[in-house]
């Protein structure tokens, strides 16, 4: 496939991508409960600014942030959509025969449209910046407390960074069998949508095929290498909070302040 | 000359921090129903090369003509082009979906549009092409061994009857038995339907028994083109590449160092050296 996919981790460096991932998984999760305190102008632009910063301070092109906000786009124009033909309060801003718009059809749509942006950039931002593997040694180590109400933090967290691992992986064997059953002629551009769907089978049934395969591989070859859960395990790389993260959590206080200081 | 790549590129992932060019500056020929190798070592861009000859990439610049298709950089609509060229892609065997080996070898055909008696047909000639037993018709492909899953696969490709019939490292992962009988297949098939044939491999030994132009890549590059004979004369070249001649030439030249009259270095089919030998066992020499 010719693009990155969302969420794919670029190897860079830069501020951002040295933080350690507990700091920035809880500055980006806190980042994400804020935006739904923000309710006028003032405050999503002071929000949309600390996101731009994000952006800039990764040094990753704007262009891929635009590339993952092409996956959401059909959310927003639908619920845009949405509010503009049913939301009936407010002045009228638009009369068309068939059609009328009101103001708070209008302010609900940009909300919207806005809170999905600013969820992309600061989820993006986590996910461009930090490995699969930080992103995990950082959740197994932000869920440990929860250990003592039986929460399996440690196979959660494997869990996840082999489903994170294997998305490329997934990703390039899907390619390869379209490729493949393209050159014996499937068709999976032409028809309507049932005969489409249809064209997919010979690529999802291999696909199911060997991701099963691999599973039990990976399954066979942790076993033995002596893999046996998370207890007593000991991790080479010990993750420590610096300067800089207290930095990142004070600027998320600073703007938080501000942002409950200046809504309404 | 009815193949030809004019200067062409490939460039993966472009426009991303992950961009790569695969391919610079391509510049090679092939003649119709010409068994073709291509050979190099790992990364050098021959499946690239190939997946662009059976439209399934586009060149980033350049031009691949084809007969009377010109594949370039905005080609759309391909799927007839396509259906002219078949493929055999490394592992086939992880690409097999159907319920049964048949269904699953006519799937090419039943997308080329042929009627239920036709695919029949082919279906039954490919599975005779490779070996499988008409009894393994209604098995499920799952069931067999990898082996025969390999054959099925290369039966699907088969039975499309392709004018082009690309092999990318067909017989990677097979045991040695296995690769010799894949190779009578493959070359009995292109003597037989006289399709162009392109073959992907790592080993010397294939290309020099199989080939008629061999196409030498390192790096992106096509460092050298020409008959088996040309490309193994030049070992620097080869060296550049990380390759090395084939298994026979090497053991004739060896041979030559006890030699008054040498062998010819020419010689790279197993059979033909046994008749030189005897030939010159019978003069005494
Ligand atoms: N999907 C892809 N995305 C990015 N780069 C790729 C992709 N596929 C191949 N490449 C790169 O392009 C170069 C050429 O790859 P290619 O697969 O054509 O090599 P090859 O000669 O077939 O190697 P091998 O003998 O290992 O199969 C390699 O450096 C490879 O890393
Ligand atoms: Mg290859």
């Amino acid at each position: 496939m010719n693009s990155v996919m969302i969420g794919q981790y670029i190897p860079i460096d830069s501020w951002l991508h040295r933080l350690d991932p507990r700091s920035k998984c809880i500055f980006v999760f806190c980042m994400l409960i804020l935006i739904f305190f923000a309710n006028n102008v003032e405050t999503y632009t002071l929000l949309l600014l600390v996101g731009l910063m994000g952006v800039a301070l990764s040094r990753i092109s704007v262009l891929l942030f635009l590339r993952s906000m092409k996956l959401i786009i059909w959310m927003i124009l639908f619920t845009t959509l949405f509010h503009l033909i049913f939301t009936q309060s407010g002045s009228i801003v638009l009369q068309t025969p068939i059609l009328t718009i009101y103001e708070e059809g209008v302010r609900q749509a940009a909300i919207i449209s806005v809170r999905f942006i600013l969820l992309m950039i600061f989820a993006s931002l986590l996910m461009f910046t930090t490995s699969p593997i930080d992103l995990t040694d950082g959740l197994e180590s932000l869920l440990s407390p929860l250990r003592r109400w039986r929460f399996p933090a440690h196979e959660f967290a494997m869990m996840m960074s082999i489903a994170l691992r294997f998305i490329p992986t997934l990703w390039a064997e899907t390619d390869k069998i379209i490729k493949a059953q393209k050159a014996r002629g499937a068709d999976f551009e032409s028809g309507n949508v049932y005969r489409r769907v249809k064209a997919y089978i010979p690529v999802l049934i291999p696909l199911m095929i060997s991701s099963f395969r691999r599973a039990e591989d990976l399954a066979t070859a942790m076993e033995a290498r002596g893999y046996a859960g998370g207890v007593g395990r000991t991790k080479l790389r010990v993750l420590s909070i610096r300067r800089a993260d207290i930095l990142l959590l004070v600027c998320f206080a600073i703007v938080a302040t501000a942002l409950f200081w200046m809504r309404k | 000359m009815e193949i030809s790549f004019q200067d062409i590129t490939y460039t993966y992932s472009i426009g991303t921090p992950f961009e790569h060019r695969a391919l610079q500056a391509i510049q090679v020929q092939f003649n119709q129903g010409d068994y073709v190798a291509v050979i190099g070592k790992t990364g050098s861009g021959k499946s690239t090369l190939v997946q662009l000859l059976a439209g399934l990439l586009l060149p980033t610049s350049g031009v691949l003509q084809v007969w009377d298709t010109r594949i370039h950089s905005r080609s759309k609509k391909l799927g007839e082009y396509r259906k002219k060229v078949g493929v055999v892609f490394q592992y086939p065997e992880h690409q097999l979906f159907e319920e049964t080996v048949a269904k699953d070898i006519g799937f090419g055909p039943k997308n080329l549009g042929c009627d239920v008696a036709e695919i029949e047909h082919r279906v039954s000639e490919a599975m005779s092409w490779v070996g499988l037993s008409p009894d393994l018709r209604d098995r499920s492909p799952f069931e067999l061994s990898g082996g025969q899953m390999r054959r099925v696969a290369i039966a699907g490709v088969l039975a499309m009857r392709p004018d082009i019939l690309i092999l990318d490292e067909p017989t990677a992962g097979l045991d040695f038995r296995g690769q010799r009988d894949l190779l009578s297949i493959l070359k009995r098939f292109h003597q037989h339907f006289g399709c162009t044939v392109v073959h992907v491999t790592h080993n010397m030994n294939e290309a020099a028994e199989l080939a008629e132009q061999i196409v030498l890549m390192s790096d992106g590059k096509v460092i050298a083109t020409g008959r088996p004979v040309d490309i193994f004369r030049n070992l620097p070249n080869l060296q550049v590449s990380g390759l090395d001649v084939p298994d026979v030439t090497k053991w004739i030249m060896s041979l030559n160092q006890k030699l008054s009259t040498p062998i010819s270095t020419e010689i790279y089919e197993l059979s033909t050296l046994v008749d030189e030998l005897i030939h010159r066992g019978r003069r005494g020499s």
